[in-house]
């Protein structure tokens, strides 16, 4: 058989047919490795045949690699490759068996590296899906957070500070202060005089001016003023003068004892009774001579139950230094020895004199115009009189606004007047309650995120100042409310003053008819 | 001595009670708005906060806060030069000059001494 004739005929019969096959088979293989192989005359089977010229041929070349590359030409898969190992084994020992499983483990391991990426990458496509769903919906939720404190803010400005008429309490304080300029000249000139005697004497001469220049106002005069004096300002109520005394002490100094009288503090405050003898360093020693002398020199604290609460006299104490040397505040409180300057004196003698003993002078007084109800100046004189000599002494005018209903109290007795101002009250009180609330609510929102969050991922990059931000302004709110409710104690305590006055005053008319005695509250605030 | 009492040496009249109320009401009112102006001025800041969507601001904001050690650190020198400056004003001026009297007005005297228009 030449090998123009190698292609099998098919007219052979099936069993000449096969031989020819693998006769074929057996020269085709012949080549492999270059190496000519003597034709076998034994008939087998194609794969013993094949591993049977090979092995040798692998055993010469004596490297992984041929093996490697028969592999690959001959399986085409981990299957054959797995199938041809047990002959592997038999023929080509151990290390040519484990060469053909760890290619088979490297293909697999191809295909699951080729599975893993396929597989990643198509998470990488979901999570890029998701974050930017993500961040579309935090972009929306930032929005909204805008939105919503720009709300706040719109409600903060309209309701909390557009109801603070700024410009118009300067105007106020300034027309106050011009008109009273004459009076105010003396206080202001003893602001440069460092003498307590001065002090006092400049106060007393600025209630006796203040009392002249200024009518008072009484709740019932409403209807009486015509309009060429609504403009004018009137006091309201009386001038108070009191002064704050210090406890004498005892201090011994090179061998000898001194009577000293030390510098202001709570706990050296004085609050017994004064002797009417004409010593304001001497004071009533029991309660009889207390009745019969010290009327008008009783320690006398307005508005006392809720002291030191509400606001009184703060300063920046001169002289005492607090920690490091920092000024520290004296607060004076709003108690003393008092006296009313322009009512009728009557009975009462009149206010002692400052003593070594006094450590500060207050004069106060307020101013109401009726064409301007809502506004009230406040003028206080105020002076410190230190343990050293001095005087350190300031004029304060301020204008507040005071709520409706004290308003209405004072000038309107009409009912639809106190139905008008009571109904813009309650508008603008439930303002500030839903300002306050947001506030609340946007505050409580924060946190909630921090807490999530997690404080330290909080304040990366300039996150602290966020949080920082949060904190000052829960701290704020915090303030601001503790100052709002002792403002409404303050209101509160008012009111009940003006119930016991009107108490009173019915006890006296029902004393003087002769009848009995009945309390009743005749009209609440 | 209840507060009632003293009320009938003193009969507190509704216009002595009235009159009153303004007085007292000076501090916290003062107190209150003082406050208030802090707190609108923390929403406003806050406004910010919002503002980093634009990129304009988010840059300046990113600006900002890649330079924050850098700006804490020349403020810390800042404060520690000024602080030397209060002790040392404290001690040579104190005596003999207000401004100085003490550690507080000092520093806020040194502080002063920074706005050349003002000397």
């Amino acid at each position: 058989m030449g090998k123009s004739d190698s292609r099998p005929s098919m007219s052979k019969s099936p069993h000449e047919r096969h031989l020819q096959l693998a006769h074929l088979g057996a020269e085709q293989n012949r080549d492999i490795g270059g190496v000519k192989q003597a034709p076998s005359d034994q008939p087998q089977s194609s794969r013993h045949r094949d591993a049977k010229k090979v092995v040798p041929e692998l055993r010469r070349a004596g490297t992984t690699s041929s093996g490697r590359q028969w592999l690959r030409r001959r399986a085409s898969s981990f299957r054959a490759a797995l199938l041809a190992s047990p002959v592997m084994k038999r023929l080509g020992g151990w290390g040519k068996a484990r060469n053909v499983f760890r290619l088979g483990i490297a293909s697999k391991r191809k295909k699951w590296q080729v599975s893993e990426v396929a597989f990643f990458r198509t998470k990488k496509l979901l999570l890029h899906d998701a974050i930017v769903q993500l961040s579309e919906q935090r972009r929306k939720q930032f929005y909204l957070e805008l939105v919503k404190h720009v709300a706040f803010l719109a409600l903060f400005f309209a309701v909390v500070v557009g109801q603070l008429p700024v410009d118009q309490m300067l105007e106020r304080t300034l027309a106050v202060e011009s008109q009273m300029e004459s009076v105010l000249e003396a206080g202001t000139h003893v602001l440069q005089d460092t003498d307590a005697k001065g002090a006092w004497a400049a106060a007393m001469h600025l209630g006796s001016e203040v009392c002249m220049l200024l009518p008072s106002i009484h709740c019932t005069d409403c209807c009486s003023y015509n309009d060429s004096n609504a403009f004018a300002a009137y006091r309201m109520g009386e001038v108070r003068i009191r002064q704050v005394r210090v406890r004498p002490e005892m201090r011994r100094l090179f061998d000898k004892d001194f009577v000293v009288f030390p510098e202001f503090s709570h706990e050296a405050e004085e609050r017994r009774p004064l002797s009417a003898s004409g010593d304001p360093d001497t004071f009533c020693m029991d309660d009889t001579d207390a009745k019969s002398c010290a009327v008008a020199h009783l320690f006398l604290s307005d508005l006392s139950v809720l002291e030191p609460l509400h606001g009184s006299w703060l300063r920046l104490s001169r002289g005492r230094h607090g920690f490091m040397g920092l000024a520290s505040s004296l607060d004076f409180g709003t108690g003393g020895y008092t006296d009313f300057l322009c009512g009728d004196q009557g009975s009462r003698p009149p206010l002692l004199g400052v003593g070594t003993g006094t450590r500060a002078i207050a004069l106060e007084f307020s101013v109401v115009t009726p064409a301007t109800p809502e506004f009230v100046t406040s003028v206080q004189f105020f002076c410190q009189l230190e343990a050293i000599g001095n005087a350190v002494c300031e004029l304060r005018v301020a204008t507040i606004t005071v709520p409706m209903q004290i308003l209405s109290f004072l000038f309107a007795d009409s009912s639809e007047v106190i139905g008008w101002l009571f109904a813009l009250w309650s508008v603008v009180t439930s303002g500030k309650l839903i300002c306050f609330a947001l506030e609340v609510k946007l505050l409580h929102d924060e946190f909630k995120r921090i807490r999530i969050r997690g404080l330290a991922k909080s304040m990366d990059s300039l996150g602290w100042a966020w949080v920082a931000l949060e904190f000052a302004r829960a701290v704020v709110l915090c303030v601001v409310s503790v100052s709002i409710f002792r403002f409404l104690l303050l209101f509160t305590e008012v009111h009940n003053v003006l119930s016991f006055g009107r108490q009173q005053e019915l006890a006296d008319e029902e004393a003087s008819r002769g009848s009995e005695i009945i309390f009743a509250d005749t009209r609440p605030l | 001595m209840s507060a009632c009492n003293l009320l009938l040496y003193f009969p507190i009249t509704p216009e002595s009670a009235l009159f009153l109320l303004p007085l007292r009401s000076v501090v916290l009112y003062e107190r209150i708005t003082t406050w208030l102006s802090v707190a609108a001025f923390l929403y406003v800041l806050k406004i910010f906060r919002y503002l980093q969507l634009n990129a304009s601001m988010y840059l300046l904001w990113h600006t900002i806060a890649l330079a924050q050690f850098d700006l804490g650190t020349f403020l810390l020198m800042f404060t520690l030069v000024l602080i030397g400056y209060t002790v040392w004003g404290t001690l040579a001026f104190g005596f003999g000059s207000e401004g100085f009297s003490s550690l507080g007005a000092s520093f806020w005297s040194c502080l002063d001494m920074l706005q050349v228009s003002s000397y």
